[in-house]
């Protein structure tokens, strides 16, 4: 988990698997790239101009506690919460976005082995309601990677497939 | 998934390098025998590594890649990857149809079946190797074919990796003919 209050260089931050990250540098580009089945999680305060983005790998975590809370679709939503509220966010000011949750392993009889994607986004948007947080909005599913962008000067967010341009979503 | 009825391979010791070695030799040898090409084996190493470093064996999460991806079922459980950049994968494909170089610029069933059927091989050979020298039953999933980043097409086995482990043990090699016609990442995930 990383938290950079003071980033001043106009950078790209790559959020790992299972990892967050939250800031307030306007300069800064938060990103999740080549998700398949995970999940990236982004978070944005329109107010304060402080966002962040977890990225999800598996649907739930049920022990006590976890020292990667980002790993997981249902602590990945109250850690990045928690985060951006205690850097000075607003939770009512939060703009929630989500891309991911797709099937690429596609093959006879390992079909149902990976329903990762699936549940993964599953468990987010329950999350979500659990926590109070309105999804504005996904783009999820089907049977293609993506790559995520959190444009931290101007809250943009962009969601690109293999061939395809930047959306914005 | 029973894993505590599964046998762990015990890879810190010489003799599992060499087992593991030996096993990607012999899949490289199917592969050779496949297309008739004398293919090598490059860089060949086995190490424990974070998972979520993974992607970057494939030159990074958002590489455009074709991967052909076989479980491994068994006595132990593991991950088997072949990934090949999409021209070599094209290149392979015509290779082994018998069609002019330049013929194949896309994966439709045929195609995506005879790469398959190379991952398969591949495998195969490798977990026979490993089978008998440990004296356990591993065999391979049917093959899954996909084309898209790299990242992508990990996920869903990094995610049943990370279920349990933050860290595995990789085989990893890069294999290849010296006129590059045949190029491609060879990597076994062991749980």
């Amino acid at each position: 988990m990383v938290t950079d209050l003071l980033a001043l260089k106009t950078q790209e931050i790559v959020v790992g698997l299972g990892e967050l990250f939250v800031t307030c540098g306007t300069s800064t580009v938060i990103s999740c790239i080549g998700l398949g089945s995970c999940v990236a999680l982004c978070m944005f305060d329109s107010v304060t101009r402080i966002g962040g983005m977890a990225h999800i790998v598996l649907p739930r975590f049920d022990g006590i506690t976890t020292e990667t809370p980002a790993k997981y679709a249902n602590t990945a939503v109250p850690s990045l919460l928690a985060e951006i509220l205690k850097c000075g966010g607003n939770k009512s000011n939060l703009i929630v976005k989500i891309a991911g949750g797709a099937q690429l392993t596609l093959a006879p009889g390992i079909n149902n082995t990976f329903k990762t994607g699936e549940r993964n986004v599953q468990e987010v948007m329950l999350a979500l309601q659990k926590a109070g947080l309105p999804l504005s909005a996904a783009d999820i599913g089907g049977a293609k990677g993506r790559t995520m962008r959190l444009y931290m000067d101007t809250g943009k967010v962009t969601v690109r497939s293999i061939g395809g341009p930047d959306r914005e979503l | 998934m029973q894993l505590t009825q599964q046998t762990r391979i015990d890879l810190s010791g010489l003799t599992a390098n060499e087992v593991l070695s030996g096993g990607v030799n012999n899949a490289i040898n199917g592969l050779s025998k496949m297309v008739g090409k004398d293919i090598k084996v490059s860089n060949l190493s086995c190490r424990k590594i974070a998972v979520k470093e993974i992607p970057a064996l494939f030159g990074g999460p958002e590489t455009y890649i074709v991967g052909v991806y076989l479980g491994i079922c068994g006595d132990s459980s593991g991950h088997i990857f072949v990934a090949y950049q999409p021209n070599t994968a094209f290149e392979l494909i015509d290779l082994l149809l018998g069609q002019p170089s330049g013929s194949t610029g896309g994966l439709s069933e045929m195609e995506i079946s005879v790469l398959g059927e190379v991952g398969n091989i591949m495998g195969s050979f490798f977990l026979n190797y490993v089978s008998d020298s440990i004296n356990a039953r591993l065999t391979p999933s049917p093959p899954a074919v996909m084309m898209d980043m790299a990242g992508a097409i990990l996920d869903g086995a990094l995610a049943s990796i990370m279920e349990f482990y933050d860290s595995i043990y990789v085989v990893e090699t890069v294999f290849g003919t010296s006129d590059r016609s045949v190029m491609g990442n060879f990597l076994v995930a062991i749980m």
